[in-house]
Parts: C-alpha cells; structure tokens; sequence
C-alpha cells in the first residue's frame, strides 16, 4: 500500500494544479496569441469577450482581415516562437485577471520582443480576454 | 485491476469535486431564456428572485401576462427562434456574490440572423445563481 501513496498523492496534486486560474490564463493567452498571428477565427471567437467578441460576431470584415493579416505574417516569413508570462494578478473576488508577458517573434535570423498587457474575465466557465491595454 | 480502478477514482474525484462547487450565472441564463421560450412556469420561477419572481407569480404561469412576461425576458416574441447566445462580460461585486451579465442572443427571423444586447443582474441565492433584474 505505501508504494501506491506517493504517486497517488502527486497525481492528486498535480489534477489540482492544473486547475489553478494561472495556469488556465496562460493557455489562454499563448493560445490567443497565436490564433492572431496564424489566423485561426474559431479559437478568437471564443477567447475573447466584450466589445471584440461582439465587433467579430457582427462584422464579416473583421474574419477576413484576420485572415489576411496572418497571409502576410506567412508572406513576410514571420513566426511566433514562444509567449513568455511576466505577471499574472488575479482578482478572485471579482473574477478578473491582469496579465503580462512578452511575445517573441523571429524573421530569419532577426528575434524581437512584443511587451503585452491584456484584461481578462471569468466568463460562461472560461477565462476570456476583455481588453487589449497594450 | 484493483490498482487501475484506483487510480482511475483518483482523476475522477477531483474532477467531480470541481463540478459540485457550484453553478455558473451564465448557466442561469441560459436555463430562463429556455423556460421563457418554452414558458415553463415551474422551471423559470427557480431562477427569479427579487421583483421579476413576484411578477411571475402574480401571473401565475396562464394568461397574456405570463407570455407578455416570457416576452419582455427574452425581449424577443416567441415567434423568433434563439440561436445562439454569446457572453460578452461578466462582472462580479461583493466577493462574487452578485453579477452583471452582458450578453448577446443571435436569433433568425425571417432566415435573417438579428441580434439584441441585454444586461441582466444576478445574484447568488441557496448556491443557484438567480436573476433579480433584467
């Protein structure tokens, strides 16, 4: 019996910590984050919230821009290489999230930074982002 | 066997544990807007609280009232079929204890997709989240 408790115990552990809101909200954002650069609408629609949400859903233009954009980051031979989160403040009381972190992007040899700060909600079971602040 | 079925216990109590900790409001919504398309009496007065639950019952689930009443709910006639609806924000006051939700329903009407806006408050009543204005 004691040689099955410890992996248990880590299992449990583990099941719990990857039900932590930080560790949703970095999904969440590496997720978006690469949704906007490779185009992919479905993934946008329902990870964002609020104004965007509605702007994407009412607007037909706003799926081709997307589309287009991530055409030319291809054309252009721009990738995203990684998101690296700074900071993670999450409000448990009122549900909401500040993150901040860093996209780095690379064009052949040349790498850049992208330093980014988004809002996030707790909406319908998911954590969604509300506003682009940077 | 004994040790598979173990470990199997072990992912699915935590699992279950998440689930029992309690409803969202968006689910709320969801569960009036059907009853309201359905006029289900008995299914949307275990959502209402406040004035809108003493409306409801001074109809008394019969009458022009009661589907006026479905009506101004939805803000839709019942002759319009709900599509889908998407939540745009979710805000939460007094330690998550009462919410503002926004949310947009896409309905068809004639074959042609409409939209309505509508922001309801919620509050977190006996571990159901129910609806007090709208």
């Amino acid at each position: 019996m004691s040689h099955f408790k410890i992996p248990a115990i880590l299992l449990v552990i583990l099941s719990f910590s990857a039900c932590t809101a930080e560790s949703k909200i970095e999904g969440v954002v590496e997720t978006l984050s690469r949704s906007m650069i490779e185009g992919n609408y479905s993934d946008y629609i329902n990870l964002t919230g609020g104004a965007i949400l509605k702007a994407a859903v009412l607007n037909p233009v706003f799926k081709r821009r997307l589309i287009r954009k991530s055409e030319n980051y291809l054309i252009r031979g721009i990738a995203l290489v990684d998101v690296y989160i700074k900071r993670i403040n999450v409000n448990k009381y009122n549900k909401t999230a500040y993150v901040s972190f860093l996209e780095k992007y690379r064009r052949r040899r040349r790498v850049w930074t992208l330093n980014r700060l988004w809002n996030l909600e707790y909406i319908d079971g998911s954590w969604r982002v509300v506003r682009f602040i940077r | 066997m004994m040790k598979f079925s173990r470990i199997i216990a072990l992912f699915i109590l935590p699992l279950f544990l998440i689930s029992c900790f309690g409803s969202n409001p968006e689910d709320s919504v969801r569960n009036v807007l059907d009853a309201a398309e359905s006029t289900n009496f008995s299914k949307m007065s275990a959502y209402l609280t406040g004035n809108t639950l003493r409306m409801l019952l001074v109809t008394g689930g019969r009458g022009i009232a009661f589907s006026r009443l479905c009506g101004r709910i939805r803000k839709i006639y019942a002759a319009y079929e709900i599509e889908d609806i998407y939540f745009l924000r979710a805000r939460y006051y007094n330690a998550a204890r009462n919410a503002n939700i926004s949310f947009l329903v896409r309905y068809s009407y004639k074959n042609i997709n409409r939209f309505r806006q509508m922001t309801w408050r919620l509050r977190l009543i006996d571990g159901r989240w129910k609806i007090v204005s709208f």
